[in-house]
């Protein structure tokens, strides 16, 4: 059976995850991996995580990033001028962002995003976590 | 060199083996490109995190012979009577087309869509409001059987909105996944049509072309209406696409 990738929104938030996390292991390597030789940094890219849905939703994926960032830019955009399947990608990116931020919550001083949610220390500015205490 | 007459048949001369040999189609109508792009297979697989991609148009382009084809010459009849351009005598044979060899039917395909962006022919700076595309483009053989490549066909578009790019990126990010959403075969759907359209939203004038012996020149109309629909998609595809930024190679 085929599927419309343009009508199916979870699958559309999966790939969006996925790219989400490519992201943010591409930035981490690039930052452990500056100074070190060609093997060393070819071998720490291998490790990427890799694609794992069909090629469609990250086209897809794209699309919907290039409408989020003219909706952040603040470019009018009304609604009657989306599809309703866009619409529809649009609430997935939303809620695969806000997944995202939650497993990755940002340093509240220089904002590197942190590799979970129970790191002690900032490794971008080294700034110390306060628990909230119960 | 003469405009390309868009409101004619087309001859396309063929040499095999030391022989010529001529297929003429009608005008190739929107609809029959639609029916062609439509036949495109254009997919990509997922195989351990790397695209693989595919392209096969070579049942689409023998489709797109056979229904335009209306004569061929230079070919023998089974019974070994010559057949002349316009003597009606291939017409006559049941199932014609499918008796012409397939590399000449594809052959002919190959010329219809031997379309490509050239280089701005001309020194003028770019107009401010106009955006112009160059295509080079095999059309029909001439009075002597020869084809020739036309160079610089000009395409002046107003500078298409936000909503027009919006537009194209909506459409070419439209696919079909046959096989499961993990391991299935992207189908990629093609834009095609959208590009085709915001050709006729977006045209001011053309260079290059005519039509019954009348240049199209500057009428968005009569061109909206009479430009092969090929060129059209070539034509806006490289519209859209992002100019290539000029980089010098660092000296030192």
């Amino acid at each position: 059976m085929a599927i419309d990738v343009w009508r199916d929104p979870e699958g559309v938030r999966m790939a969006l995850e996925e790219m989400f996390e490519q992201d943010y292991a591409r930035a981490q390597t690039r930052r452990e991996a500056a100074g070190a030789n060609e093997e060393t940094r070819a071998r720490m890219e291998a490790r990427l995580p890799a694609r794992t849905m069909a090629w469609g939703y990250y086209r897809f994926a794209d699309h919907l990033f290039h409408l989020d960032a003219q909706r952040r830019a603040g470019l009018a955009c009304h609604t009657r001028d989306l599809a309703a399947f866009e619409a529809e990608g649009l609430l997935a990116l939303d809620r695969a962002r806000t997944a995202f931020e939650g497993r990755h919550p940002a340093c509240s001083a220089c904002g590197q995003r942190q590799l979970n949610r129970f790191g002690v220390e900032c490794p971008g500015c080294g700034v110390k976590f306060q628990r909230k205490k119960a | 060199m003469p405009n390309i007459e868009l409101n004619a048949p087309r001859l396309i001369s063929i040499e095999d083996r030391g022989k010529p040999y001529s297929l003429t189609l009608r005008r190739i109508a929107k609809k029959d490109w639609l029916r062609y792009f439509e036949g495109i297979l254009s997919t990509s697989e997922n195989q351990s995190g790397k695209r693989v991609d595919s392209f096969d148009s070579s049942a689409a382009r023998l489709a797109l012979i056979d229904d335009c084809l209306i004569g061929a010459s230079g070919y023998t009849l089974p019974q070994g009577a010559a057949v002349g351009a316009n003597d009606g005598g291939i017409l006559n044979v049941e199932g014609w087309r499918a008796l012409l060899p397939l590399s000449h039917r594809l052959g002919a395909a190959n010329a219809v869509i031997a379309v490509s962006q050239s280089d701005p022919k001309d020194e003028d700076a770019i107009a401010l409001g106009v955006e112009s595309v160059f295509l080079d483009a095999v059309w029909s053989a001439d009075a002597d059987g020869v084809m020739r490549k036309f160079h610089g066909l000009r395409h002046n578009f107003k500078v298409p909105t936000a909503e027009q790019q919006r537009r194209i990126s909506r459409d070419s990010s439209r696919s079909r996944v046959v096989g499961g959403s993990r391991n299935g075969k992207t189908l990629w759907l093609g834009a095609q049509p959208t590009l085709a359209e915001l050709y006729d939203e977006l045209i001011v004038s053309v260079e290059g072309y005519d039509c019954a012996g009348e240049s199209l020149a500057d009428s968005p109309e009569k061109i909206a209406e009479w430009m092969d629909t090929y060129h059209k998609v070539a034509a806006v595809d490289v519209l859209f696409a992002p100019a290539a930024p000029k980089v010098e190679e660092d000296g030192d």
